[in-house]
């Protein structure tokens, strides 16, 4: 599958490239600092915030470990309350399930909600390439779309976009003029969308939960388009990782006091919609079909390994997102994955072990352990960007390996460590002048290359530590302290 | 890919066969101190519900008798002068705003007869199943009487409450839905539609109703 | 009380008073210190670059210094924490060496912690007056808890004018190898890092991470900038000194 957008350019290139875009920094650093503020607001409000976090982890490990027996009730309960359910293996076959819906359908129109697992499958390419159009109606998805682009945040998909490039979006849409005025911009979306709700065949959304015990899918919204999208079309089409389960509605009850919080600081979002099969035949309004397509796409594979397991326990809040000091310096685009931050350093690699590219995410983190700290279930991301890492060398040769070979074999043993360090000792004396300026030779090397782009080197004019331990311990015996 | 291969696919890699009875589970749902939070008193509940949905900018109204109620009703429609109006079928509904609605019942909308006008409708009247005051929440079920888009197509939304439909926290309202076959949609609704997809500007009334009105009969 | 000191590498080599500044504090508490030679890296550089291998053969080395120590107090939470967190991680299948892995475990303590929490230290008569503000380093906060130890040591200085760093939970930039291997957003870090540092206008920035502390320094020192960089240790010592002469 192919998830890189990319692929001619390294990390290390398209995180350059990003630090070299002002407007995108600061907009990311303000919306992510406005996120990660309200967030902890809302969590401490809660006073207990980590006893919630405990149990959201409890339930989701449960969930994981017996996820077949919850997907087969699931289904069971969907087909009970007069749905169908598919499975698809790979991001191909959800798409192709998809498609051959929409076809018998005669679709012309689909409108979508934000959904991260349609992005992965690139469902919108898969219909626009046989004629129907997709239409996104989350607004930040819906003003990437019209710019040709990929969500750069998992919550807020148009970070960042700046209103005058959104006026001028929407006016090259409208062909006319729409000033850039936060209300006249959504009062354009809201008018234009409206004409997609009525027009669309097919209404199709992610899911943020879905309930085992009823076969319900449970969608988190703000603005309303996923009622939208669940209301006015004739056919609805779920498409969900098949990790979304949660067992029970008490369960539920959970998950919706940790996704808002943790994803947009709120108690709960505007709109939180559980749907139960398609709509009654006597009703008035509401799909006449629901289709709900399971997908697997490379996440069955950390099932049963107790290192990455886990990862499947993400909610897909962005917290971590919005907490990391790298994703805060280069935004979401500079990972080249679907799924960016924390979380995309660890799940891209996981869903796509066969590209070699996707694995040099694994890099792009300074263990920090922030993204853990914020993480409504406690997915250790930081322990798994490590393992991550030691998955990778191990298939991989290169200075680096050699580098941590001579590592280890000096500083096993206490003799051949002195001895290197004294030796660097004395190149130090002629390299380094004072910190400040290096030889010409040293400062050909990468990695004082790298350091020096902001750093100086450190220096040091004393003898070790261990080279003064003698005199030192000599002095305390002695009673001579403090001088 | 069928279900059972796709699902012995997940056991293989889980390391064990495929399970047929219930897993057992030690802990369910939310953290037992939060079962237990109820506020006991009716008032409370009232008080925390208006309290939580005008934080997040719901207008709320408190009326002591039917009557008071059906006299805001009136004077809210008054100075909001809609062209177009949606209502819930649901017999409670109109018994208790028929005799206010007499004066605008040109306006009200058919919205099988007339879809498009119904997407644009101005005003939406709605009573609710249920109301969460942790939260300030309207709890809205689906049925033939009780169409979706009522609540949502409107640039107004106004949500007749009763103080007893008013529970303490989500996970009440959830219980009631256990074992019976649920309704095709139950909507929480908490606060106006609302976005900050444009430089983190709030605006409200993106797709959803811009102003949800709440009269509350004590 | 027998404590051995866990130097680290980078304050073997490159910062000794760092440690020496620990040692002469511990030693006022009327504690034995020793310190065993045959000690050197905990492991961290390749464990965190993924070498999982050349990082075990490393982190032997600590097994057998501190095999009879009482406890084992070392000036970084973040080689301390390498020790929790990841140690039984590397020796997950070696069970006599796991054995020796959890009794290290459980004597060693980051500085701060092991003066708050064992010893119960609550005034050590210091005085510092200096503004000063300090960066709780990630791993010594996040991976060992270590959050309110160093403040209460600080807060109990005399004459000091503490400031807050705004944004001080955010990482440095360090990350050992990622400093180099990713040093364009590195660098955007700990450029970050220092602006909130300067805003302060402290004249002195304390931690308890001399990789942290030294990446910071570097940048400051690049920017000509005369605010001082000291290890939590070396400020009490100064502290305590200031007050004896």
């Amino acid at each position: 599958m192919h998830m890189l957008l990319n692929t001619d350019q390294s990390l290390t290139q398209r995180s350059e490239h990003a630090l070299k875009d002002s407007f995108l920094r600061q907009a990311v650093q303000f919306t992510t600092e406005r996120l990660r503020e309200k967030k902890e607001e809302s969590t401490n409000a809660l006073g207990d915030w980590e006893l919630w976090r405990e149990r959201g982890r409890q339930i989701r490990a449960h969930t994981i470990q017996y996820l077949d027996y919850y997907l087969d009730q699931f289904a069971t309960n969907v087909e009970q309350a007069g749905g169908q359910v598919y499975f698809a293996k790979d991001g191909v076959e959800a798409a192709k399930i998809a498609l051959e819906i929409a076809k018998e359908k005669r679709a012309k129109k689909v409108v979508k909600s934000k959904s991260m697992v349609t992005e992965e499958v690139e469902i919108n390419t898969v219909f626009e390439k046989e004629g129907i159009a997709c239409v996104e109606t989350d607004l930040g998805e819906y003003i990437v779309q019209l710019a040709k682009q990929t969500p750069s945040h998992i919550i807020i998909p148009a970070i960042h976009q700046t209103r005058e490039q959104i006026a001028q979006l929407f006016s090259a849409e409208q062909g006319k003029a729409v000033s850039t005025d936060t209300k006249a911009l959504t009062a354009f979306a809201r008018q234009k969308l409206r004409e997609a709700f009525a027009q669309a065949e097919i209404g199709m959304t992610g899911c943020n939960f879905a309930i085992a015990e009823s076969g319900s899918v449970v969608l988190f919204s703000n603005e309303g388009n996923i009622r939208m999208v669940t209301t006015l079309p004739k056919t609805q089409i779920v498409m969900m990782g098949m990790e979304r389960m949660v067992p029970t509605w008490e369960d539920l009850e959970v998950m919706a006091n940790l996704l808002p919080r943790s994803a947009t600081g709120q108690k709960l979002t505007a709109y939180m919609s559980i749907l139960t099969g398609p709509k009654r035949s006597d009703e008035k309004d509401g799909p006449e079909e629901l289709h709900i397509i399971i997908v697997d796409n490379g996440r069955s594979k950390q099932l049963g390994d107790p290192k990455f397991q886990a990862i499947l326990h993400c909610i897909r809040c962005g917290a971590c997102l919005n907490v990391c000091p790298v994703y805060r310096q280069i935004g979401g685009h500079a990972y080249g994955s679907v799924y960016p931050g924390p979380i995309g350093a660890v799940l891209s690699p996981l869903l796509n072990p066969e590209d070699e590219q996707v694995q040099e995410l694994a890099d792009a983190s300074s263990l920090c352990g922030a993204c853990y700290d914020a993480c409504p279930v406690q997915i250790p991301l930081h322990d798994m960007l490590v393992y991550l890492r030691e998955r990778r060398v191990k298939t991989q040769g290169g200075i680096e390996k050699v580098a941590f070979r001579g590592y280890s074999a000096i500083f096993r043993h206490q003799a051949t460590f002195q001895w290197m360090m004294k030796t660097l000792r004395h190149v130090q004396k002629w390299s380094v002048k004072d910190g400040s300026r290096w030889s010409s030779f040293l400062s050909r090397l990468p990695i004082v290359q790298g350091w020096v782009r902001s750093r100086r080197l450190p220096y040091s004019t004393q003898r070790s530590f261990r080279e003064q331990w003698k005199m030192l311990q000599k002095e305390l015996e002695e009673g001579v302290d403090n001088q | 890919m069928n279900r059972e291969a796709f699902l012995l696919h997940l056991a293989k890699q889980l390391g064990r066969p495929e399970i047929r009875n219930p897993p057992k589970r030690e802990q369910i749902g939310a953290p037992d101190h939060w079962k237990s939070f109820v506020l006991p008193r009716k008032s409370e509940r009232v008080d925390r519900f208006c309290q939580e949905a005008r934080t997040l900018g719901a207008e709320v109204h408190c009326f002591e008798t039917q009557q008071q109620l059906q006299e805001g009703l009136q004077a809210l429609l008054t100075s909001l002068k809609p062209q177009s109006i949606l209502r819930w079928d649901h017999t409670e509904c109109p018994a208790m705003i028929d005799s206010v609605l007499n004066r605008w019942k040109s306006r009200i909308v058919d919205p099988i007869a007339d879809p498009s006008q119904a997407l644009h409708a101005d005003v939406g009247i709605t009573t609710v199943d249920f109301a969460i005051a942790d939260t300030g929440t309207l709890v809205l079920c689906s049925d033939e009487q009780k169409s979706r888009g009522v609540s949502l197509f409107p640039a107004h939304h106004i949500a007749i409450v009763d103080a007893d439909q008013i529970r303490t926290r989500m996970g009440e309202v959830l219980a009631e839905f256990r074992g019976g076959k649920p309704p095709s949609a139950i909507h929480f609704i908490t606060g106006p539609s609302r976005s900050s997809d444009i430089e983190n500007d709030l605006s409200i009334g993106v797709h959803g109703p811009a102003v949800l009105h709440i009269l509350v009969k004590v | 009380m027998k404590v051995a000191i866990f130097i680290t590498c980078l304050v073997d080599q490159f910062f000794p008073n760092v440690g020496i500044s620990m040692v002469r504090l511990l030693h006022r508490q009327g504690i034995h210190v020793d310190f065993p030679t045959n000690q050197t890296c905990c492991g961290q550089p390749a464990f965190n670059s993924g070498y999982t291998e050349e990082a075990r053969r490393v982190a032997r080395t600590l097994l057998d210094a501190f095999e009879d120590a009482d406890y084992v107090v070392s000036p970084s939470g973040s080689c301390v924490g390498m020790i929790h967190q990841y140690y039984p991680y590397l020796f997950q299948d070696d069970p006599e060496n796991l054995k020796r892995v959890e009794n290290l475990i459980d004597k060693t303590y980051e500085f701060s912690q092991f003066l708050v929490n064992v010893l119960k230290v609550s005034d050590l008569d210091a005085t510092f007056p200096h503004r000063v503000t300090y960066h709780p380093s990630c791993h010594g906060s996040r991976l060992l808890g270590i959050k309110q130890e160093p403040l209460q040591l600080l807060k109990q200085i005399k004459g000091i004018h503490l400031i807050p760093l705004p944004g001080q939970e955010d990482c440095c930039g360090f990350g050992g190898t990622f400093s180099v291997k990713m040093s364009g957003l590195s660098s955007a870090m700990v450029k970050s890092k220092c602006d909130h540092i300067l805003e302060t206008h402290a004249e002195v920035l304390v931690g308890t991470d001399m990789g942290c502390l030294m990446n910071i320094e570097g940048n400051l020192r690049q920017r000509e900038t005369s605010i001082r960089v000291l290890h939590l240790a070396e400020l009490l010592f100064e502290g305590v000194n200031a007050h004896v002469t």
